[in-house]
């Protein structure tokens, strides 16, 4: 499928917190109820579409798990995006966002937009951190913040989305240099504003066929 | 694998290089690089990682050179552990490939019974008339043995009819010989060879070792009386392997008629039968076994320089010097031979001998020597740094219509260990690895990696020899510098070439040898009640 420009992303957070959950619901449309340790990296992709545009999201699913630390550090190099995700009902996930941040920062390009998403929005009545806790948290670092519901679905798209449009923005005003690969993002191989065959608006050009 | 042919070499041969500084498959030019024939399969990686095509093409980062690893575990034979990951730019593509598959010996009447019944029975199998084999390759996960990656988009066939199984094969099941197959493949000027080996190889071995089946279920069940008492079941198996490489690389050459094959590969296999591991290897990719605090290479890396494989080319170019072309020499000297020389005295090892002696220089003498170098460097006639290969029919050395596959060897050399009576932990495994992997690290660091992946992983985790794979890929590829790829924890140089390694525990295949009676009986009962 062509596309006018690949954005690649990274999904980081302690384990449990619902990443790989975030990536079912965004390619797939389902929700994975177990707990399936993700081991190392996997990755998912998607077509969306902004201004009439399409682009694909490559998305880079990493583990959280301490052990896989030194593996997943390396695909913050190419990254234009990152979720940086934390779970609601545990607040030691939330007090965990500063060494993650800290971590992307010192591995990642400087324009990497980071979206700062609280998941399990779902899980209201166990709830553990305060949405303006979380908008808080954001505001003092500069991210953009969104909760979330991997099982409802809630807010999922619109996560993935306004990461894109930020992007989108920042090589629209010259920030990022699209001819650098290391910056996430690459111009698509047969680039053409107006693709009849593309399903248009709506931001959803439908899940990719994504594996797991 | 391939390299230049430099200045130096073509200046020796009173040539001129027209073209200097070719990089990647430019300079692998070959008789076939401008023909436009189809390619037989399109670029794919092997069928348990699970990716989709588009998946493939994301898959090639070279910013991030992704670590990817079996998706869905149950695909895997024995729970192995494998990992792969991309050169650092390079080659366009992942040249290395690999498989791995459990394998159902039988009698050829029991599979050809079978393929009448399957093209009877089953319209489909019909529709790929072209069986590769006819006997079953069997993955753990049923439903994935006839997945559309399983066989790639072009020619899918075989297997098929295993889909259709008729209940009355049920009998065949305790007759039958259990083989576990693990290949690895590492190609040179481009990914077509290393992808068809690697999913034709199996196949054509399964045909040699179902020929073999009253012998090698004469061994499994020891009550039964053997065929041939003289002759050892070993050489049978090492005939067969040696075999289906040996057909592989024919089916190459004649592939390479129809399709766009270009360049060869190495070839790597871990077969276990009957209580025995046979690793069959042609080229420098390696096998280590790791059995309690003992590491040993049971695989030899053949180069052009490994000494005999330097004795058995130079001993092909003297009986054939018509391949020389007046521009080879097979002599071995001490050091390269210069124009003062002539005349003057130097030690000399002559073609097919051992030892060294005096020769007095002539101006022959002069004459590049077919192997040039050492280690890394090494170079078959100024081109190759592999002896042995799959393929290659076409490897011509640059600008020139001298011929190099004559001097490459498809036979594998095969080592035999018997695991029979021995006691295994889940620590000991075989690793397998492309020299990727191996140029940068030793064989007791690689069992070190794989030791404390393991022991940190729980008991009953079916995953942790995928960890222990990724971890081999990941400190064999480092991390990302400012000068390049760096070992993540020295500032030593990370691999730049693809890197695959297969860990394979021995544990679980040596329970079910040592089960095999009741396992037989548990697979008929299984398949009885589906
Ligand atoms: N109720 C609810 N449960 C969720 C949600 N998202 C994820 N979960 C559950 O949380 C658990 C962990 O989800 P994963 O997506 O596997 O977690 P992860 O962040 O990928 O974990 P690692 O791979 O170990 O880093 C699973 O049991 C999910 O079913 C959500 O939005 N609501
Ligand atoms: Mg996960």
């Amino acid at each position: 499928m062509s596309y006018a420009y690949l954005f690649k992303y990274i999904i980081i957070g302690d384990t449990g917190v619902g990443k790989s959950c975030l990536l079912l619901q965004f390619t797939d449309k389902r929700f994975q109820p177990v707990h399936d340790l993700t081991i190392g990296v996997e990755f998912g992709a998607r077509m969306i579409s902004i201004d009439g545009k399409q682009i694909k999201l490559q998305i880079w699913d990493t583990a959280g798990q301490e052990s896989f630390r030194s593996i997943t550090r390396s695909y913050y190099r190419g990254a234009a995006g990152a979720l940086l995700v934390y779970d609601i009902t545990r607040r030691d996930t939330f007090n965990h966002l500063t060494t993650w941040l800290e971590d992307a920062r010192q591995h990642s390009n400087s324009n990497m937009v980071i979206m700062l998403i609280g998941n399990k929005s779902d899980l209201e009545a166990r709830r553990d951190v305060k949405k303006e806790e979380g908008e808080a948290f954001a505001r003092e670092h500069g991210l953009i913040f969104m909760e979330t519901s991997a099982k409802t679905a809630a807010n999922v798209e619109e996560a993935f989305i306004n990461t894109a449009k930020e992007i989108y923005q920042k090589i629209q005003d010259g920030v990022f240099d699209i001819n650098n690969e290391a910056n996430g993002i690459k111009i698509g191989p047969q680039h053409s504003t107006s693709n009849p065959s593309m399903p248009s608006g709506g931001g959803n050009a439908g899940p990719s066929g994504n594996c797991c | 694998m391939l390299g230049r042919f430099k200045d130096a070499t073509l200046n020796a041969m009173g040539k001129k290089n027209e073209k200097t500084g070719i990089e990647k498959d430019e300079s692998q030019r070959t008789r076939q690089g401008t023909d436009k024939k189809p390619e037989k399969y399109i670029n794919g990686r092997p069928y348990f990682l699970g990716l989709s095509a588009d998946e493939v093409q994301s898959s090639i980062d070279f910013a991030i050179r992704p670590i990817l690893k079996p998706r869905k575990i149950h695909d895997m034979p024995l729970f192995a552990g494998y990992a792969e990951c991309l050169n650092g730019g390079k080659s366009d593509f992942n040249e290395d490939n690999s498989y791995a598959c459990e394998m159902c010996i039988r009698s050829q009447l029991a599979s050809r019974n079978k393929e009448r019944s399957a093209s009877v029975g089953s319209p489909v199998a019909m529709s790929h008339p072209q069986h590769d084999h006819n006997g079953s390759i069997r993955h753990p996960g049923a439903v994935a043995s006839c997945s559309k990656e399983y066989h790639g988009a072009v020619n899918c066939n075989s297997n098929l009819d295993w889909i259709d199984e008729p209940k009355k094969e049920v009998a065949s099941w305790d007759v039958s010989v259990e083989g576990v197959y693990f290949g690895m493949f590492d190609g040179h000027a481009g990914y077509q060879t290393s992808l068809i080996a690697s999913r034709t190889l199996h196949g054509l071995l399964q045909e040699e070792l179902n020929q073999l089946f009253d012998i090698l279920a004469a061994e499994k069940n020891t009550k039964c009386v053997k065929k041939y008492p003289d002759m050892n079941t070993e050489d049978l198996i090492v005939g067969a392997l040696e075999e289906s490489f040996q057909r592989m690389d024919h089916q190459l050459k004649t592939d390479g008629e129809r399709y766009n094959i270009r360049g060869g590969c190495t070839a790597l296999v871990a077969l276990f039968v009957n209580g025995k591991l046979y690793v069959a290897n042609a080229g420098d990719s390696r096998a280590v076994l790791c059995h309690g605090e003992s590491v040993r290479p049971v695989s030899r890396d053949l180069r052009p320089d490994t000494e005999t494989e330097k004795l058995r080319i130079n001993l092909k170019g003297s009986t054939n010097p018509g391949l020389l072309r007046d521009e080879f020499s097979c002599l071995e000297f001490q050091r390269r031979v210069i124009r003062t020389d002539i005349g003057t005295q130097m030690l000399c090892r002559k073609p097919g001998r051992k030892g060294w002696c005096y020769k007095i220089i002539e101006e022959e003498d002069l004459r590049y020597p077919l192997v040039v170098g050492t280690g890394k460097g090494v170079r078959l006639m100024g081109t190759i740094g592999v002896s042995r290969s799959l393929g290659d029919h076409d490897l011509y050395i640059y600008d020139s219509d001298i011929w190099i596959k004559p001097f490459l060897s498809s036979l594998p050399e095969v080592q035999v260990v018997d695991l029979r009576g021995e006691t295994f932990s889940e620590k000991d495994v075989l690793i397998m690895g492309t020299d990727g992997l191996w140029d940068v690290t030793s064989n007791e660091n690689a069992a070190l990696i794989v030791r404390s992946e393991i022991s940190q992983s729980a008991i009953h985790d079916k995953h942790k020899y995928i960890i222990a794979a990724q971890e081999l890929v990941s400190q064999a590829r480092g991390r990302f510098t400012g000068q390049g790829w760096k070992k993540t924890h020295s500032d030593d140089r990370g691999s730049f070439d693809d890197i695959s390694t297969f860990v394979v525990p021995l544990k679980p295949y040596m329970d079910k040898w040592e089960n095999r009676d009741q396992i037989s009986i548990n697979s008929i009962e299984s398949t009885l009640r589906s």
